[in-house]
């Protein structure tokens, strides 16, 4: 049954981490494409800016789950370190409920703009707003299980440390 | 506004990701104060990602990943070897040098000082140098990433104080060569002083700088677009760092050949997490300075801080140390828009420009990068020099100086600042 959890989790990460890179890649090419249009077509392309910003939205709010799972977020816990282990669970544990409604808002909210934004229409492109504000709560319900994981493993450590994880990311690298 | 601020500060210290500490503190202060929906957090969020310019922090993110994997690094090294290594302290040099250099092509200080520190630190360490005293000058050029264009950390000032980023690229320019050669300067008396390990200068020779210029020309020719497309009006920031990109890409893969394609998606990958982890901050926040603006926060600190002085070097003095002691505990990029929003309008009323004090909160904000307890550049340095922070940081008042001395000078000198942009960008 884990092995099978575990599994989905791989395949969910890898189909997630695939549609960052694409919305990466054409960021790139849609602004490569808006400067040649002013400098060598001598056209004015009005599409590039604004599908280039949605698929910005959507790396983002991806991203953040990804970012969660290689520790990128950065947190300040140099005073919790300083607390006794269990006082330390403590603390954490009311900090990761609280996140995780804060993430709940989210999903929630952003359900009600998609079927506002089923009504209204991109400025260029007329695309329905609800394609673009479907990245809130994809993107806020992966987040959150990233961090329930991260949280799980957090809250069960011997000993947290308190190196800021861009930090020690960085260092391993090295 | 007080349960906005100390939910915030609570929550900020209970360890948590910085976004959930201003997304619940946000959310707390909503439900408990307001009949506001609560459906406004998801907008706000939304809100504050719906930005073209924002685009530029992934796109320089992955220009510098290239620049640091793509060999590009390596050979500014060599250059700045070429260029100061017979000075006494060579070392140190070269190190302060290569950060200035990396900053010219990359936006952000971590990683800069991470590339700097691996190649340098175990030199030093066999050369017999004090390796303390070498990190702390690594850390601090490494921190001039967010003053010297282009800046990350000065795109988000830009649009959370309406400032434009471009002027304040080149605004940035002088105040970073300036704190270069106060570092150059103190790690010279250092290095004067001590032993005869630093006095292993190679004598200067202009063929060696003539064969890494060429060596190094394709990469340089990155930051001269960049800065020079923005200045003369040909890209917005946001173009200037995709043309960033697709140089360092050229140069990467046609020049140096260093870099595979295969490499590629994990690169484009971590730059997609490293912004992603930046701008959902950002996105964040943005419910978090909406409600303060709606409070009437900035207003109601103004005022009382009007009824203070109503000198403007007064006022840029309590920033300064403001700035320092967030600088020392926080993130920059979340300081950056808890507080821009709150101080630029203040900075306004006193008449101060913004491109100078967009300026000084990039500055102050680059300084806490090397500040212990929290500073990031000096937690990288540690860890690849592998010394603990507390040693690092004990040596760190050398590198502190010179910034802290050049803060004072750009401060109350604005033309250091702002003699660029204006014959530039008028």
């Amino acid at each position: 049954m884990l092995q099978l959890l575990m599994i989905v989790l791989g395949v969910l990460r890898k189909i997630i981490a695939t549609s960052v890179i694409l919305l990466f890649a054409y960021m790139i090419g849609a602004i490569f494409v808006q400067i040649l249009g002013r400098y060598v077509f001598y056209y004015p392309i009005a599409a590039t800016a604004e599908t280039a910003t949605f698929a910005l939205i959507w790396l983002v709010l991806l991203g953040a789950g990804i970012a969660m799972q290689r520790r990128m977020h950065v947190g300040i816990d140099m005073l919790v370190v300083l607390l006794p282990i269990w006082a330390q669970r403590v603390v954490v544990g009311v900090g990761v409920l609280l996140a995780l409604w804060f993430l709940w808002l989210l999903v929630q909210g952003g359900l009600q703009l998609v079927q506002i934004g089923w009504n209204q229409r991109s400025a260029v492109m007329q695309w329905r707003n609800s394609f673009i504000y479907l990245a809130l709560p994809v993107g806020a319900l992966y987040f959150a299980l990233e961090f329930i994981l991260y949280a799980a493993e957090r809250l069960t450590q011997a000993k947290p440390s308190s190196v800021p994880a861009e930090a020690a990311e960085i260092g391993e690298l090295k | 506004m007080t349960i906005t601020l100390i939910s915030f500060l609570v929550l900020i210290f209970s360890g948590i990701p910085i976004v959930f500490a201003l997304g619940v503190a946000a959310a707390v202060s909503l439900a408990l104060t307001t009949e506001v929906p609560l459906v406004v957090i998801a907008h706000r969020v939304y809100a504050g990602l719906d930005s073209f310019p924002l685009m530029a922090i992934p796109f320089f993110t992955l220009a510098g990943l290239i620049v640091e994997k793509g060999g590009i690094a390596r050979r500014i090294v060599d250059l700045s070897a070429a260029l100061v290594g017979w000075i006494t302290g060579s070392l140190y040099m070269v190190a302060i040098v290569t950060g200035t250099g990396l900053a010219a092509l990359s936006g952000s200080g971590s990683a800069d000082t991470a590339a700097i520190g691996s190649m340098l630190s175990p030199e030093m360490r066999r050369r017999g140098y004090d390796v303390d005293v070498g990190a702390g000058l690594i850390a601090a050029a490494g921190a001039l990433a967010p003053i010297i264009p282009p800046s990350i950390i000065m795109i988000i000032i830009g649009l959370s104080g309406n400032i434009s980023v471009g002027k304040l690229f080149l605004a940035g320019l002088l105040p970073g060569l300036l704190i270069a050669a106060g570092l150059m300067f103190v790690a010279w008396l250092f290095a004067k002083r001590n032993g005869a390990a630093y006095r292993d200068a190679e004598p200067f020779a202009l063929r060696r700088l003539g064969r890494s210029l060429v060596a190094a020309g394709p990469a340089l020719s990155l930051p001269v677009v960049v800065v020079g497309g923005i200045a003369g009006g040909v890209f917005t920031p946001t173009e200037a760092s995709c043309v960033a990109v697709i140089v360092a890409l050229l140069v990467s893969f046609l020049v140096h050949r260093e870099l595979r394609i295969a490499e590629l998606p994990e690169l484009v990958l971590r730059a997609a997490s490293i912004s992603a982890a930046v701008l959902i901050i950002v996105g964040t926040a943005n419910v978090f300075a909406w409600l303060i603006t709606s409070q009437g926060v900035p207003a109601l600190i103004g005022g009382y801080l009007n009824g203070m002085t109503d000198q403007s070097w007064v006022f840029l003095l309590l920033v300064n140390i403001l700035l320092l002691v967030v600088g020392m505990f926080m993130e920059s990029f979340s300081a950056v828009l808890v507080l821009m929003p709150v101080l630029m309008p203040i900075a306004l009323n006193y008449g101060i420009d913004p491109v100078h004090f967009g300026l000084i909160v990039a500055l102050n904000l680059s300084i806490g990068l090397i500040t212990p307890p929290y500073g990031i550049c000096l937690y990288i340095v540690s860890i690849v020099s592998k010394r603990t922070v507390g040693q690092v940081a004990s040596q760190i008042w050398r590198p502190l100086l010179p910034m802290l001395i050049a803060l004072a000078l750009i401060t109350y000198i604005p033309e250091i600042s702002l003699a660029l942009p204006r014959l530039l960008m008028p």
